[in-house]
């Protein structure tokens, strides 16, 4: 266990560290002058010494400039509005989290029942009806199906609001940055009324998210039920005239959801993508809709920081998962596809 | 005249008739396969079908509805967009550009990551360690990131978009490839024909690859409805095909300032994506479904 954990740290660490050399790269593969892209115009207004130093040394010098600016905090500066990246990207993470963890717990939570019920029922009424549904789901272009709920639940039917993150009416606080945590925490008179507000907003963006994900978990989760079912120690354990709810929780059930932990950590990158889609058409002010601005302004300080924060976080995330799995159940393969 | 040699007659299907005759007792999988098909058709022979050009616009019918509606025209049998372009003539269009160019990234993808699978199936130590951990980052990394990050170093384009998402691919082509290649060098047929003296290439082309086929066609069929929703949502954010190129995606994003008073300019490109993405879906389902059955007899 001890061995797993400190394999993955390093796994990890050896990861972080490619991502650095890599943002740092950037810098060089961009157009223009590399240290405009690495720190920002008036980053180095300020600091008219570095710029000197920065001249007349060599690669690798420049790099370890470059990671000891980054461990202090000094991310650079952004062209289009002159701020510091590093709270600015700080600022805008918390709402990208936020609407990845509602989207993936509602994924979660009625993906896997479900999946087991269609599992359960292999090749009947009910299965065939769920898989055929479900297909039908992850078909959907996220974007289109962002722009379908607007049209039909904001504009024609007006029940909830199309973009944003709260009415601009309230005024709350801004502390951990999580939207319904600030508004919980703060100590405003119309706590109530925001409190649901902020959650009419969150409704559709995460109803996009969670739509796709929501199909892949339950195709997911109905395999591995099924292959699970076919195994001897299931004819076994039914040979012996165990009740059927018995088999269910003591085999079925934990074995079954063995698969879905590493599968889930194979989500992580493909939800990301989807998160930054649904950001930019609900105006939700994430680190998704603001690098896609980015790009439009030609942003490259802007871009590389948040490529830079986005990868690491994905990163962390999915090998943390990785490393659970594999701690859980220690003959599974690394990395090894789940299907679905 | 009937034949009277029975047991000549008795007839052995290739692996491929067999997984042929397991995927036509699926009725879903047929229908995936012909609507399939019918976009391919669609996609070639639709501009020659229309009489207008995708880029034509026509000032003197600017956003009319489809022609089941009161206001429609039967010119356009679609309508046309804020413009005056027709919509079934940029639907035809929007198809070709779509599926053809998820195609060819899906093809690209999947040579380079055959070759790289099959050097890190191979190898071992060093070599293999090293392709595995740039995959795996690869793999990690938000195809939109990826995306971006190409976009800020070479600019927007279709090209660009198509680089991208076959970058995002790839790593999809090695895995399959890396544990074939690794779970096939262990067995006796393999331990043969080293044992007369083949050499590695020979080994993957001779013996490997023919038993492999089958499964990336699986892989490739699902990963071109992933490339279709990618290359459509790049066109949406306006980072792949730019605004002139009547691409599916594009087409939603030019329609999004007219949603209101014309929204079939958004619903019927989201619907031919949404159609494509889920008849490609169905058939590699049946694919899928048909090689394990007839692995499993």
């Amino acid at each position: 266990m001890i061995n797993t954990l400190f394999r993955f740290l390093n796994l990890t660490f050896i990861t972080l560290c490619i991502l650095v050399v890599l943002s740092f790269a950037l810098a060089y593969f961009f157009p223009g002058d590399t240290w405009l892209n690495l720190f920002g115009a008036e980053f180095i207004q300020d600091q008219p010494t570095l710029m000197l130093v920065a001249e007349q040394t060599n690669v690798l010098m420049a790099f370890w400039y470059y990671i000891q600016a980054l461990l202090e905090g000094e991310w650079g500066v952004s062209f289009a509005t002159g701020n510091a990246l590093y709270p600015e990207i700080m600022r805008l993470l918390p709402a990208t989290l936020e609407l990845s963890l509602y989207a993936i717990t509602i994924a979660l939570v009625l993906g896997i029942p479900l999946g087991f019920i269609a599992g359960m029922q292999y090749h009947k009424k009910i299965d065939n009806i769920f898989m055929s549904s479900s297909m039908v789901m992850y078909s959907f272009p996220v974007f289109w199906l962002a722009l379908l709920l607007i049209l039909i639940v904001s504009l024609q039917a007006q029940w909830l609001p199309m973009s944003g993150r709260l009415s601009l009416l309230f005024d709350i606080p801004h502390r951990t940055g999580f939207i319904l945590l600030d508004i919980w925490l703060s100590d405003v008179s119309y706590k109530q009324a925001a409190l649901y507000d902020a959650l009419q907003h969150l409704i559709l963006p995460t109803l996009s998210v969670s739509f796709i994900a929501f199909a892949v978990f339950l195709r997911t989760t109905r395999r591995s039920v099924a292959d699970v079912l076919q195994t001897e120690y299931i004819k076994c354990a039914q040979t012996r005239g165990l009740p059927s709810s018995t088999i269910f929780l003591r085999h079925v059930l934990r074995n079954a959801l063995l698969p879905v932990l590493p599968l889930l950590a194979l989500q992580i990158s493909t939800l990301m993508t989807n998160v930054m889609i649904v950001e930019t058409i609900f105006s939700w002010p994430g680190i998704g809709d603001w690098l896609i601005q980015a790009i439009y302004e030609r942003d490259f300080p802007a871009i590389r920081a948040g490529m830079l924060l986005v990868a690491m976080v994905v990163v962390v995330m999915t090998l943390s998962l990785e490393c659970l799995s594999q701690m859980i159940d220690p003959t599974r393969d690394r990395f090894a596809y789940a299907r679905h | 005249m009937p034949d009277t040699s029975l047991y000549e007659e008795e007839h052995y299907p290739t692996p491929l008739q067999a997984t042929w005759s397991e995927f036509r007792q699926r009725h879903v999988a047929v229908v995936g396969l012909g609507i399939l098909i019918f976009f391919i058709i669609m996609a070639i022979l639709g501009p020659l079908l229309t009489p207008f050009e995708p880029t034509t616009q026509h000032t003197d019918a600017v956003l009319i509805p489809p022609a089941w509606n009161d206001n429609g025209s039967i010119l356009h049998i679609l309508g046309t967009d804020a413009l005056g372009r027709d919509m079934l003539t940029r639907l035809f269009y929007g198809t070709q550009i779509t599926l053809f160019s998820s195609i060819i990234t899906v093809l690209v993808a999947l040579c380079f990551g055959v070759i790289l699978g099959v050097i890190a199936g191979m190898s071992a130590g060093l070599r293999s360690s090293f392709i595995n951990h740039v995959l795996d980052i690869l793999m990690l990394t938000p195809t939109l990131l990826i995306a971006i990050i190409i976009m800020a170093m070479l600019g927007t384009g279709l090209t660009n978009a198509m680089l991208a998402i076959g970058l995002a691919l790839i790593p999809r082509f090695v895995h399959v490839t890396r544990d074939f290649v690794r779970q096939e060098m262990s067995k006796d047929y393999i331990l043969t024909a080293k044992l007369d003296g083949a050499t590695s290439s020979a080994l993957f082309i001779y013996n490997i690859l023919p038993n492999m086929v089958e499964r990336l066609i699986v892989q490739g069929t699902l990963a071109i409805s992933v490339a279709i929703l990618d290359i459509s949502a790049l066109g949406f954010l306006n980072l792949g095909a730019q605004t002139l190129m009547p691409e599916l995606g594009v087409m939603i994003a030019d329609a999004l300032s007219t949603a209101y008073i014309a929204p079939w300019n958004i619903l019927l490109p989201g619907l031919a994506i949404f159609l494509m993405v889920l008849s490609v879906n169905i058939v590699g389902d049946g694919l899928r479904s048909a090689h394990r059955n007839r692995m499993s007899h």
